[in-house]
Parts: structure tokens; sequence; C-alpha cells
């Protein structure tokens, strides 16, 4: 990482201060900005905003979420990395591309799919009436939309890792005997694990911090269907600036954490992405 | 990894076997399991209920459809959608490349927190980013409150919903255009530096054209973002209709009014111009692809 | 013995092999030798049981394994790019084979590390196995994928271009060191390479491949010396190709007859194939070929003289023995091909 020889010290200088300003100003700022007003009214203010009965439901609804839709897209991802990546077969581009779509679709359009499914003028919804089920505007509804959010995130980073490893090293462990899920388990998840523990960071990061597709299917309903984005949004609009931006500055706690790790597994596991991230 | 033409070089090694193991084929098990697998979680949790956004909107006729879809209230608030995410995108694309290039090409002390902070927007949840925004450019916040007086008001206006897009979509360009920029190789620009160029003209001639595809698929993603964007949008964008309302949240509206056939007509409008984005990025990476590959 | 019927396999419009009939003895170190796209990986893939043929059948000793998996047949195979497990140490990788076996047929613990470290022993790696293939040059990593696939007790073993990857000192000495192995363990072993030199010095027997069909199976020694086919000629060892006509049983550049002996030679167009050092100098007799030369320089103990053939635009080389002294850029020297080998064409001269 050197300079080339197409820029002198003070063109170097001046860039550099400016990619560094144009950040700290977009980017940094906003997360400093959290953590100060959530301290404007001191750390007992603090405390007790996060400690209040409704925000520790939400966090624990939005724990919940990620536990079941984190593991179920570890699940999605590595089968259809292990599909795409290890076999050749007409129509991969197309199934690839299906993969992705959830990126490019709009987090209400997401939310307002399962509505139109699930709710009560859905396709589903008088036969979920009869039997009593509740999807929308419940906590199955949320699990949905954040699953459908999160989809792509594990399987995108192991499609483009696997696909490059090629299919050497399974062969070979085929050919001394093991069996499918020996190679599997012995010899593709090691080769595959910071690559999947980086697509895991990001989905759960998603998985928790998820609001578009959330607020359209949660109903809101305080204490049981809200999730700490929409706990933040609640109290937003209520004007209490001080819980609002306290339970927010967990959730920019756990972007914080996320970053770190993520820069861990890339800096000390020489873990090179393939392509653009999301 | 592409895929060998079938020829006869004569030299040098095998290149990597040719495309082998299609399907059930290949020694290596799994194929059915995971094809299925993959399949149904896909077909249940995107395709299906996807398609019921147009099973729906072709439901309603094509009268209702535009009435619906194409309501002044909805146009406005496309023109808001799409306008914003095109400034923001197009200022991405610059800062973005300026950002990818300071990382890739100098080294300065915290230049890997920099680099870290980049993702900041893929781990930040979206409404924590609007409100913190908010609260920034707010008349009284941080920087609002030296904005204001001079007769520049940000929150609650479009510039608003522009400067959260921008938050959101900067990552897309960066990471999109890093590394290729780390690729190129620094034999290609001392070649043409030998040849005479003067070093804005390596950037214009040699550089920018290797890394424009990753440029416009950056910006392409940061565009497409920035239409679907909600949750870091509302709090900052004062949702006035018709000035500051955001398709996304025209659509919360509607189904809030219990308007069920409003918001699947202007969801279908929106997957349509989103599937169009996504339909010319991968041309843009195909092109790219024939033109680095041969 | 290995025995291979009618194998056929195309891969989507290319045909990767056309009809293969080959026996591989026992005992025997058998290479495959051929330029990319020969089709030579992929017949060593087949035998492995990693790739299926379209048609045709592979049999082990008489019994048909064409359908078994590569699991099931009892092979090692080398990868060309080894595919250690990166993160298994070399111990554990040379184990893995044993490691893997349904309980009850799996050696106890100790016996599995026991037998690790005798094949390491084997390969020279003794006392490296606590390693990790990272840590180890190539020729290192080359000799555990060897270990690796040796710890099954395999009755065949394949390798895929086993040197490949090498640079050229550690080839040279891997090589003989394989030869010497193979020696002494008797291992019948299926060899993939595009080095001729590799081939001709390894091989009992060698396969010349090209397009998906054997172009000669034989001694390096027949290979090299009666190549059967104008391909074996031109990619086994450095040949030069005139265009000449035969008539009356002798071959013609242009008008002019040649004077090399020829042994059956049908009248019509043909290539007179013949090797640089097959040449001596003569004088400017008839039955010479006039060169011009274009260049010279030293290889080894020779002179290798670029020149022209007169007439006809084609460039020949040929080594001439450094005691004399090198001819002159521009000057003519005459030829005499000592040795050649006649290959019809429908080419007209």
């Amino acid at each position: 990482m050197t300079a080339r020889p197409a820029t002198s010290g003070a063109a170097r200088f001046a860039l550099i201060a400016l990619a560094i300003g144009f950040l700290a100003l977009f980017l940094l700022l906003p997360l400093v900005a959290v953590f100060a007003e959530a301290l404007a009214k001191g750390f007992g203010a603090y405390a007790a905003a996060i400690a209040e009965p409704d925000a520790l439901a939400a966090i624990r609804l939005t724990l919940l979420v990620a536990a079941i839709a984190v593991p179920l897209n570890i699940v999605f991802g590595i089968a259809a990395a292990w599909a795409i990546a290890k076999f050749d077969f007409p129509g991969k581009t197309v199934l690839t591309s299906f993969i992705d779509l959830p990126f490019s679709v709009s987090p209400v359009v997401a939310g307002l799919i399962y509505v139109l499914l699930f709710g009560a003028h859905g396709w589903f919804g008088p036969w979920l009436r009869v039997h009593d089920i509740q999807i929308i505007f419940a906590v199955p509804g949320i699990v949905l939309a954040t699953v459908f959010v999160t989809f792509p995130f594990v399987a995108r980073e192991l499609i483009p890792l696997m696909s490059e490893q090629g299919r050497d090293d399974e062969e070979a462990a085929l050919s001394l005997g093991a069996s499918g899920f020996q190679t599997f388990w012995r010899v593709t998840l090691p080769n595959i694990r910071w690559g999947l523990l980086y697509g895991v960071l990001l989905c759960n990061a998603r998985a928790m911090g998820e609001f578009g597709a959330v607020s359209v299917v949660s109903g809101h309903l305080r204490g049981q269907t809200n999730t700490m984005p929409l706990h933040v949004e609640i109290l937003y609009n209520e004007y209490n600036f001080v819980a609002a931006f306290a339970v927010a500055s967990l959730l920019a706690l756990l972007a914080l954490v996320t970053l770190i790790l993520k820069s861990i597994v890339e800096w000390r596991f020489d873990y090179q992405r393939g392509g653009a991230g999301h | 990894m592409a895929t060998r033409a079938p020829g006869r070089p004569l030299h040098g090694p095998d290149p990597a076997t040719p495309d082998r193991s299609v399907g059930a084929a290949s020694v290596i098990p799994g194929f059915g399991l995971t094809m299925g697998l993959t399949i149904a979680w896909l077909s249940l949790i995107v395709l299906i209920p996807l398609s019921s956004i147009f099973l729906r909107a072709a439901g309603m006729g094509w009268a209702d459809f535009v009435a619906a879809g194409f309501s002044p209230r909805a146009i406005a608030a496309y023109k808001v959608s799409f306008g914003t995410a095109l400034i923001a995108a197009l200022v991405n694309a610059l800062f973005g490349l300026l950002t990818a290039w300071v990382l890739v090409r100098y080294d300065f002390p915290g230049r890997r927190i920099v680099g870290a902070l980049v993702d900041l927007p893929f781990a930040l949840p979206a409404a924590v980013a609007g409100i913190a925004l908010t609260a920034i450019y707010a008349g009284n916040g941080w920087v609002g409150q030296y904005l204001e007086p001079l007769g520049f008001k940000v929150a609650y206006t479009p510039v608003g919903i522009t400067v959260a897009l921008i938050f959101i979509g900067l990552p897309f360009v960066v990471r999109s255009v890093e590394p290729v920029l780390a690729d190129l190789s620094a034999e290609v620009e001392e070649a043409a530096l030998s040849l005479g160029a003067r070093p804005w003209q390596v950037f214009a001639r040699v550089i920018l054209p290797a890394i424009l595809p990753a440029l416009l698929t950056g910006f392409a993603l940061a565009f497409a973002r920035g239409v679907g964007e909600y949750g870091s949008v509302i709090f900052i964008a004062g949702n006035m209709p018709f000035t500051s309302e955001i398709a996304p949240l025209l659509i919360v509206t509607q189904l809030e009014q219990y308007d069920y056939a409003a918001a699947t007509a202007i969801a279908a409008v929106m997957l349509i111009a989103s599937f169009a984005l996504l339909l010319a990025i991968n041309l843009v990476q195909a092109w790219s692809r024939r033109r680095v590959d041969g | 013995m290995i025995t291979v019927n009618g194998l056929s396999k195309r891969f989507g419009a290319f045909p990767a092999l056309k009809g293969i009939d080959l026996d591989v003895r026992d005992g025997e170190f058998l290479a495959l030798l051929g330029p990319s796209g020969s089709g030579k990986t992929t017949l060593l893939r087949i035998i492995a049981g990693l790739e299926f043929p379209d048609a045709g059948r592979v049999e082990f000793n008489g019994e048909d394994v064409t359908g078994l998996k590569v699991a099931d047949r009892k092979v090692g195979f080398v990868f060309q790019h080894y595919a250690l497990f990166k993160h298994m140490t070399v111990a554990d990788n040379v184990a893995f084979g044993l490691s893997v076996r349904r309980r009850g047929q799996r050696p106890p613990k100790a016996q599995i590390r026991a037998r690790a470290e005798e094949l390491l022993e084997l390969v020279q790696l003794g006392g490296l196995g606590h390693r990790y293939p990272a840590q180890l040059s190539g020729g290192q990593r080359q000799r555990v994928a060897l270990a690796r696939a040796l710890a099954v007790e395999p009755q065949l073993l394949l390798l895929d271009e086993p040197f490949g990857a090498l640079d050229a000192k550690v080839r040279k000495d891997l090589r003989r060191w394989l030869r010497q192995l193979h020696g002494r363990m008797g291992l019948t072993s299926i060899f993939v390479t595009h080095d001729q030199e590799e081939a001709l010095e390894l091989a009992d027997r060698v396969v010349v491949m090209d397009r998906g069909a054997i172009e000669q199976v034989g001694t390096p020694e027949a290979i090299y010396m009666a190549p059967e086919s104008a391909f074996v000629s031109d990619f086994v060892g450095e040949s030069n190709s005139l265009p000449v006509t035969v008539t009356g049983g002798r071959a013609h550049l242009f008008d002019r007859p040649i004077d090399v002996a020829l042994n059956g030679a049908i009248d019509g167009a043909a290539r007179l194939a013949f090797r640089p050092h097959d040449v001596s100098v003569c004088g400017e007799r008839v039955g010479c070929l006039p060169l011009l030369v274009t260049g010279v320089y030293r290889s080894g103990g020779e002179w290798r003289i670029e020149g022209e053939v007169a007439g006809i635009d084609r460039t020949i080389e040929i080594d001439v023995s450094a005691a004399h002294p090198a001819p002159d850029i521009g000057t003519r020297l005459g030829v005499r091909i000592e040795r050649a080998r006649l290959f019809q064409t429908g080419e007209q001269p």
C-alpha cells in the first residue's frame, strides 16, 4: 500500500483530508450523536430508559427474532452455496440472482407481501382466522419479514468463496474414503468458516436492526410485537428523545461490535471478500 | 471462474479441468438435498410472496391500477424517491470513489479504522441512523443550528432525505470500487507514465475506464437501495405529501388506511423499477466481464 | 490389471474423450502425455471414479468398476495442486483417510498416528507431522499429498500433473525420487503430464494423447525413436518437418531428390520429419539440403543452427558438433538428413 507515482504529496494530503472529512461528517457524526443524545440527561436517565419493562420486552423480542431468523438463513445459505458452487447446472445465474432479490426489494414492500398473504384480506387470511392462527401483527410475521430481508447475506458471502475454492479438497476427501457428511464437516466447513462468520455477522446485524419490513407487519403493540428499532420509533415520536436514543445506543453498540468483529475476521485471518458487499 | 473454451492451446499445463460435475453426475454428494432445500426455501420465502404483489395488482384491472399506482400523490412520491436517490447516488459515486482511492492508495494513520467505518451503514440499524441524522440536522441540531441562519434547511426537506440516502448508500460504492482499484496493476500506470502521460491523463484514460464498470455497479446499487429506503428517511423527511413524502412511506400510509389496492399498486410499480435496476446492474457486470476476460 | 474399453466423454459440445482403449499392466508406471485439452486428465479422473464416462467401461482386475464412485475404488489420487487440507496438520492430512473409516474398520488412534508417521518417513518428511501445509515448500507438499494417498493402501496410484507446480530443480530431484519409490513399492501408477521429458524419464510406458484420442502407446524408446504419427513426432522431442513429395520411393523437395533412407514410402504428398541431431554437414552435393544460416547459438556441446531451406519458406533447426567453428550467419551449408520418418498427408508440397 504505497503511494504510486500518480500523485504528489500535497494532492495526496488534500485527498486524504477530503475523504476523512466527508466520512466524519456523514458517518462518524451520526454515530457520536446517538451516544451524546442518549447521555444528554446523565447516566441515570439512560439506565432507567433501558431498564424500562417495554424496552426490556423489545430487547427480548429482537433477540428472539434474530435467534430464529439467523440459524434458518445459515442452513439455507450453506445449502444454496453448496448446490451453486460445487455443481454445474443450467439456470445457475438465474438462481443466484433470485437469491439476491431481497436486496433490491424495498423493506416496506417486503413487509407488504406478507400482509397480502397472511393479513385479514390476504390469500390465507380467512383460513388463518378460522384456525385462530395469527401471523401478521404478531411474532411469526416479524420473523418472516426478517428472514426475507436477511435472506441473501450468508449465501452471497459463501457462493463466491466456495466457487473459488473449487472441488479439489472435496474430491480429495472422497478419494480417501470420507462420506459426504464427513467431507462437509471436516473439510468444507473449516475452509469456509471465516466467510460463514462474516455472513452471519452481517445477517445478524440486519436481523436485529431491520425497521421497514418489520414495521409493516408488527402492529406496534408495546411490550408484545415491538422490536428494538420499532421501540426507538415510538419513543422518538413521543418526544421521549433520551429514551429513544438510549435504546438506539444499544443498537449502535451492536453495530460497533459487528464492525469490530468483522474487521478482526478481515485482518487476522486475511479473509478476502469477493465483489461488492452488502 | 471462466469456463474454458474448447480448443487446443499447445503449451502449458491443463487449465482448471473443463466444466464438469454436471448435477447428479458428480462424485460430490448432496446435490439433490441442497438444491431441493434451496429451491423450496427460496420459493416459500421470496418467490411466492413476491408474486402475490403482481397477482394482486393484475387482479385490480388496468384502470384501477393506474388510478392507484399513478395518482398525483403517488407520482409526486416517486419523484421524491427517485430524485433524492439519484442525487445521493451521484454524491456517493464521487465521494465513494475518493474514499476507495484513499483507502487503497495511501497509507495514513487510522486507515484501518476508516476502512472499518465505511461499513457502518451496513451495521447500524436504519432507524438509529434516521433519528441521529435528524438530531444533527434539525434547526437546533449540531449542524443544523449553523445552516438554518444561512437560510439552509436540511431536516424535514428533500435535502434531509438526500443526506440520509448518502449515509445509506456510501458503502455500496466504496466496496464495489475498492477491490477493482486494488487489483489494478501498478505496471499499467507506470507504462502510461513512461509513455509521457500526465498524472491526470493516467487517471482519466487508464484508471477511470478500468474501474468504470465497478463504479457504475456501485452507483446503481446505491441508487436502488436509496429508492426503497424507509427507516433512515422517515424521521428526517418531514413526510409532507407532494414535497417530502417518499414512495415507501406512501405504501405504509395507504396500508394504515386499509387501502390495500393502492399500497399494492405502488409496491408493484416500485418492484418493477427495482427489477429494471437489477437487470441494468447485471448487464453492466456482464459487459465488464466480457470486456476484461475477452 | 486395469482395462479401459471404448471410453467416451463429452463436456457440453466438447468431446473430451473419443473411444479410448487401454490396458495398464500390474506394477507398471504409465504416463499419459499430451497437450492441454488432449483428454489425459479426463481419462485419469474417469479411471479414479471422479468423473463418469458417457460410454465405455473401466475394469480393475476383470471387475467392472465403471459405476463405482471414487471412495469405493481403492485408488490413491494425488491432485495437481495437492488439495491438502489447509486447516489440518501434515500428520492429520496423512491420517485423514484412516480416520474417516467406519467404526469397526477404523484402526485405533495410536495406530493411525504411527502409520502416518511411518508414511511421512517414507516420503522423507519424518518429524514434520506437526506442521501445517502452508509451512512447507512446494516439493514437501507434493510428498505429503503422496503420503496421504498411500495411507489408504490403494491398489492403484493416480497422479495429476505431479510436478506441474514445482520449479525446475525440485522437479528433477522429485522425479528421480518418485521413480525409485515406485521401483521399491511396485504399485501400479498412472500419471498425467504435458512434459515429454518427464514422461520419457519416468514411465515404463507412455500413452501419447491428442484431441481425446490415443496417438501411440509404447516404451519411451519406441515413442521417441519410432513415432507412429506426425503428431507424436512433433510433440515428443524436437522435430523438423518438411513438406515433400514421394515418387518412386524417394522423397523430393520440389523437383530435387533428398538423399535419405526411407522404408515403405508410398507415392504422394508427405511430411518428412527428422530430429535436429539426426543430420550431418555435407558439401554442395546432390541430395544435400541447401541451408541458408540465419542464426547460430551454443547449446551444450553443440552448435544449434537455424536456417532457411532454400526455395521454401521454412526454417529448420539442426545440431552440429562444436568441434568445428560456428558457421557465419548468411553463409550456405549443405545438410544431409541421416535419419527421418515419413508421414503421409493430403497437403500439396
